[in-house]
């Protein structure tokens, strides 16, 4: 069975080495190496926090508030690879905290790249109904079951992953992830099922 | 295990979240079981779909104003646009436009009268010794020395004696002629 992972990540910062460089420049106070690392998990942050909280507006104001945080624990961060992890644990925490200050959500239509002049107008209906399938369904799960799904299935992590930004154990995630899975075919179909 | 308790695994199987040995489970159970075939299939699907409109790319807009953001609170910002400073050098500025408003008032004022003060000198302080003060002579400054007042004068009587031995005249008169 193939399973689909997404990259993560799409930045200026391609290796390690180079990741690492800028980890310490931006700890010596060098805000353009502060920048690189914005750009190279900007993508990370904001669409993990626009999935969790469904709006930009929010999403956006998570991101920054993770970024911030990120530059007052610069000093924390011992190497590159750590961390992804750490962006995603505190994009988690943000977006939960966010989500308890503010009322639910407004639709998230006017985030994504509005279609090319040339494009196929019933490919772009198509996406665009996906990605209002997208957001309804992952509004009807709980907090932690669409935390877990976004991570696992949309960002990719491994379930050890998740446990490790969730502050959870893998047993949990693993029960989370599949009740949260059952109930988006449940929507998914029954929308489409209308729809058609 | 019935079709209903498979969901669960089910639904970890499509992802591969499932050990070996019970991802042989599934897998004999699927081969077996034509209504879990369908709702495995159902699950990957939505699985797909999900994930489709996930890849969809956030306008390159939102990045960029994100950090835009970002970077504009961590910049140091020069002292001249630092919030507090520019309130403190308007006040600087304002008093001082009032030190200057203040001293051209002054400046510009005409000149008053002089004012003569009437300064009242100190009582002498009082001494024990009495001088004796001859008193000056008076001063004899009349120009027209006023007239001793007279002594009433003795009225003049005169007899005259006629040859009427019973008629005598007396004639009495004032000496000053009054």
């Amino acid at each position: 069975m193939a399973i689909l992972t997404l990259p993560a990540t799409v930045g200026s910062l391609e290796g390690p080495d180079e990741r690492a460089s800028a980890i310490a420049a931006a700890k010596a106070g060098d805000l353009d190496a502060f920048e690189r690392i914005i750009r190279q998990y900007e993508r990370l942050v904001l669409v993990t926090a626009l999935r969790l909280l469904g709006n930009l507006a929010d999403a956006q104001d998570a991101s920054q508030e993770v970024f911030l945080r990120l530059y007052r624990n610069l000093g924390k961060i011992e190497s590159g690879g750590a961390l992804p992890s750490w962006l995603y644990r505190v994009t988690v925490n943000v977006c939960h905290d966010l989500r308890r200050k503010r009322p639910a959500a407004a639709p998230m239509e006017d985030a994504f790249d509005a279609p090319a002049s040339d494009a196929d107008p019933q490919q772009a209906t198509v996406e665009a109904e996906r990605r209002h399938a997208l957001d309804l369904s992952l509004r009807r799960l709980s907090e932690k079951e669409r935390a877990a799904l976004v991570l696992r299935d949309l960002e990719g992590l491994s379930t050890e992953e998740v446990a490790r930004a969730l502050g959870s154990s893998q047993a949990t995630v693993r029960s989370q992830i599949s009740k949260a899975r059952i109930k988006m075919k449940g929507f998914m179909e029954h929308y489409f099922r209308r729809r058609a | 295990m019935n079709c209903r308790e498979w969901e669960e695994t089910l639904a970890l199987y499509a992802s591969g979240d499932l050990d070996a040995r019970r991802a042989a489970e599934a897998e004999r159970h699927l081969a077996a079981c034509a209504g879990c075939q369908i709702f495995a299939s159902g699950l990957l699907e939505s699985l797909e779909t999900m994930r489709a409109a996930h890849r969809q790319e956030i306008a390159e807009a939102h990045y960029a104003a994100l950090r835009a953001r970002l970077l504009s609170r961590l910049r140091p910002v020069a002292w001249w646009r630092r919030g507090w400073l520019r309130w403190a050098a308007a006040g600087v500025v304002a008093a001082g436009a009032l030190w200057l408003a203040m001293a051209a008032r002054v400046l510009l004022r005409p000149a008053p009268q002089p004012v003569v003060a009437f300064v009242r000198p100190p009582a002498p302080a009082l001494t024990a010794t009495v001088q004796r003060v001859r008193p000056a002579p008076p001063i004899r400054a009349e120009t027209h020395p006023r007239r001793k007042p007279a002594a009433p004068a003795e009225p003049l009587t005169v007899r005259l004696v006629t040859d009427d031995p019973n008629v005598v005249i007396y004639w009495i008169t004032d000496p000053r002629g009054e």
